[in-house]
C-alpha cells in the first residue's frame, strides 16, 4: 500500500510545523469489541487548510470525525486540535470545534432562530455578541430569509444548511463535516459545495464523503481511509500522479488515419499509442510530460491530420481511489 | 452552570411546543377535578346522615382534612404513576432520535449540565400541572375550614414523590431505546415500587424491613397525614440523586459504544 506524505516533518523543523498545524490525529486506533473500526490513523490538518477525508462506506470516517470532535475516546492514540488534547481538554476543544454530524442536529419543532439561539447559547457565546453571531451565520448559510420558520417544514437542504449554521454559529477554529452533501438534490449539492468552500477561507475545515467530484472541486488536500487505514495522503494532483505513474495523452483527429500510430511511437518520449474509444481517437502514453506532448502536436499538424482536441488524461480521482481502496 | 439554564429553557420550551403536554395538563386536572368532587360529595353526604343521625361521635371524625384532603393527595399520587412516564419519556430518547445528543455531547457542556438542566424543566413542568390542582384546595378553604399546614405537607409530599418519579422517568429516557419503551420502564418499575409496600405487610424480619424502606407509598404517607419525617426526606434526596447519578452515568455510556 503506497502513501504519500505530503508534510512529513523532520526532527528540526518540528516546531515549525507545530505552529501550522490545527489538527494532528496521531496513531488513532478504534476498537467496538473485537471489531478494529480505525487502526493507526495519522494525519495533520493544516491551519485554513480544506481536507477531503474519503473513503468508501464503513472505512472509518465518521468514527475518525466522532473522535476528533470529542464525541467519543479513542481506543488509542491521540488527537491535538490547536495543541490541545482532545481527551484532556476536551471542555476547551469542543469550544474550537464546530461540528456537522451526517444528520443535522436540530430541533424540528424550534425555528431556524431558536435552534440558532440555542446552540449559541450552549457554545457560550456572550450574551452581547450572540445576536450578531446569529444573524451572521444566517446570512452566511442563507437562512436570513427562512430565519422564523419551523425546521420541521423546511426541506432537508435547508435543515442541512440550519445544521451548518449551527456549527459555525460560534466561529470555531475547526469545522468538522461529515457527509454533509448526502440526500441532497443537485441544486442544493451544488450550493452546499460552494459555501463550504467559502467557509474554507476563513475555517479549518475536515469533510468527509464518497463523493469524489465533491473533493476535486472544494479540498486543497485528500486522505483516502479504507479498512481503518491511511491508504494515501496528499493533494489530488499527488495521488494521481502517484497511482497513474505514467502520463496519457489522448487526441481527437478529424479522420481516422493508418499513418497515425506508426508515427506517433516513433517519437521521443512516446512509449505506446493505442487507438481510442472513438475513431480518430488515440490514446498516447509517454514517459516525459510537457516535451513529448510538444512532438506530439507538432507531428500531428506537420502531418496535417487536423487537430480536433489534445487533452491530458490524468487519471481521476475516481481510478485512484478504486486502485487505492481495491488492495 | 449556564448549560444548566440553556438546557433547561429548552426543556420548557419543547414542553408547550409539543401537544402532548397539553394532553397532559388537560388530564391531571380534569382528573384531580373529577376525585375532588367525587370525595367532596361523599364527604357532604356522610355530613348530612351524621347530622340526621344526631351522632356527635360520628361527627368528630367527619371533617374536610380526613375525608377530602388526604384521600385526594393519595389519588393524585396515584395519577402520578401515569403521568410522569409520559412527562419524561421523551428527554432523551427524542435527541438521540434527532441525532441532537451528537450535538449536546460535543458542545462545552458536561453531561451532568445535561441531565440536571432536562430534570428541572421537567420539574417546572410537572411543578406547573401540580400549582393548577390548587384551586380544589383553595374552594375547600372558602367554604369550610381546612388544615392548612396539612395541605402544605400533602403538595410537599406530592412534589417530591413527583421529583422522584421524574428522576426515574429521566434515567429510563436515557437508557430506552424509544419514547415507549421509557414510559413503559418507568410505568413499570414505579407501579413495582407501589405494590412492594403492599407485599411487605405479610413479610417479617429483615426483607420485610427493607421491602418497607423502598416502598414509595409509606414515604409519602407521612406527608399526606400532615407529617413532615425527617427519614422520608431523605428518601426522597437519595431516590432522587441516585437516579440523576445514574442517567448521567448511561449517557456517558453512548461515548462509549
Amino acid at each position: 500500500m503506497s502513501h504519500v506524505e505530503a508534510d512529513t516533518p523532520s526532527p528540526t523543523t518540528t516546531t515549525e510545523t507545530n505552529a501550522r498545524t490545527m489538527v494532528e490525529v496521531r496513531e488513532l486506533v478504534k476498537s467496538y469489541g473485537d471489531f478494529d473500526a480505525v487502526r493507526g490513523v495519522s494525519f495533520k490538518v493544516r491551519r485554513g487548510e480544506v481536507l477531503g477525508f474519503l473513503g468508501p462506506n464503513g472505512a472509518g470516517k465518521t468514527t475518525t470525525m466522532r473522535i476528533i470532535t470529542g464525541f467519543m475516546p479513542a481506543t488509542g492514540g491521540t488527537v491535538l486540535v490547536d495543541g490541545l488534547d482532545v481527551l484532556n481538554d476536551n471542555m476547551k476543544v469542543r469550544e474550537k470545534i464546530g461540528y456537522l454530524p451526517e444528520n443535522p442536529p436540530i430541533y424540528l419543532e424550534f425555528t431556524v432562530r431558536e435552534n440558532l439561539d440555542f446552540v449559541a447559547k450552549l457554545k457560550k457565546i456572550p450574551r452581547s455578541e450572540r445576536a450578531g453571531r446569529i444573524e451572521y451565520a444566517m446570512e452566511r448559510c442563507g437562512l436570513t430569509h427562512v430565519a422564523d420558520r419551523i425546521c420541521e417544514h423546511l426541506s432537508k437542504g435547508y435543515r442541512q444548511r440550519v445544521g451548518l449554521a449551527c456549527a459555525i454559529v460560534h466561529e470555531p477554529e475547526v469545522l468538522v463535516l461529515d457527509e454533509p452533501t448526502i440526500g441532497l438534490d443537485p441544486v442544493q449539492i451544488q450550493e452546499i459545495r460552494a459555501l463550504i468552500k467559502d467557509l474554507g477561507k476563513q475555517h479549518t475545515v475536515i469533510l468527509s464523503t464518497h463523493i469524489l467530484p465533491e473533493v476535486v472541486m472544494t479540498c486543497d488536500r485528500v486522505v483516502i481511509i479504507h479498512r481503518g487505514t491511511v491508504a494515501a495522503d496528499g493533494t489530488v494532483d499527488e495521488l494521481s500522479r502517484q497511482v497513474g505513474g505514467k502520463q496519457r495523452i489522448s487526441v481527437r483527429l478529424e479522420e481516422p488515419n493508418d499513418q497515425v500510430i506508426p508515427r506517433l511511437k516513433k517519437l521521443d518520449g512516446v512509449e505506446d499509442v493505442v487507438p481510442g474509444p472513438y475513431p480518430g481517437r488515440y490514446q498516447i502514453t509517454v514517459s516525459e510530460g510537457a516535451a513529448a506532448a510538444n512532438e506530439i502536436s507538432l507531428e500531428i499538424l506537420n502531418a496535417g491530420w487536423g487537430l480536433l482536441e489534445m487533452t491530458d488524461d490524468a487519471p481521476s480521482l475516481e481510478e485512484v481511489f478504486v486502485q487505492l481502496t481495491s488492495m | 452552570m449556564g448549560g444548566v439554564l440553556t438546557i433547561f429553557q429548552k426543556e420548557w420550551r419543547q414542553y408547550f411546543l409539543s401537544p402532548v403536554a397539553y394532553v397532559i395538563l388537560v388530564v391531571f386536572i380534569a382528573l384531580s377535578g373529577f376525585f375532588f368532587f367525587d370525595m367532596f360529595s361523599y364527604f357532604v353526604q356522610t355530613q348530612a346522615m351524621s347530622q340526621a343521625q344526631m351522632n356527635p361521635a360520628m361527627a368528630d371524625q367527619i371533617n374536610v382534612n380526613d375525608m377530602v384532603l388526604t384521600p385526594l393527595f393519595h389519588n393524585l399520587s396515584v395519577l402520578l404513576l401515569l403521568i410522569v412516564p409520559v412527562v419524561t419519556m421523551r428527554l432523551y430518547t427524542e435527541e438521540r432520535r434527532n441525532g441532537t445528543d451528537e450535538m449536546l455531547l460535543t458542545s462545552p457542556v458536561s453531561e451532568w449540565a445535561i441531565i440536571l438542566g432536562k430534570y428541572l424543566g421537567a420539574l417546572a413542568f410537572y411543578a406547573l400541572s401540580l400549582a393548577l390542582t390548587i384551586q380544589f384546595p383553595l374552594l375547600l378553604a372558602k367554604y369550610g375550614h381546612p388544615d392548612i399546614g396539612k395541605v402544605l405537607t400533602g403538595y410537599l409530599g406530592l412534589f417530591l414523590m413527583g421529583s422522584a418519579f421524574l428522576a426515574f422517568g429521566l434515567f429510563t429516557s436515557a437508557a430506552a431505546g424509544s419514547q415507549i419503551q421509557a414510559a413503559l420502564w418507568s410505568f413499570a418499575v414505579l407501579l413495582g415500587l407501589w405494590i412492594v409496600g403492599w407485599l411487605a405487610e405479610g413479610v417479617t424480619g429483615t426483607a420485610g424491613d427493607v421491602m418497607r424502606y423502598i416502598a414509595m407509598l409509606p414515604h409519602f404517607d407521612s406527608f399526606a397525614g400532615g407529617e413532615i419525617v425527617l427519614q422520608d426526606l431523605v428518601y426522597f434526596a437519595t431516590f432522587i440523586a441516585f437516579f440523576l447519578f445514574v442517567a448521567t452515568r448511561v449517557v456517558e455510556s453512548a461515548r462509549w459504544r
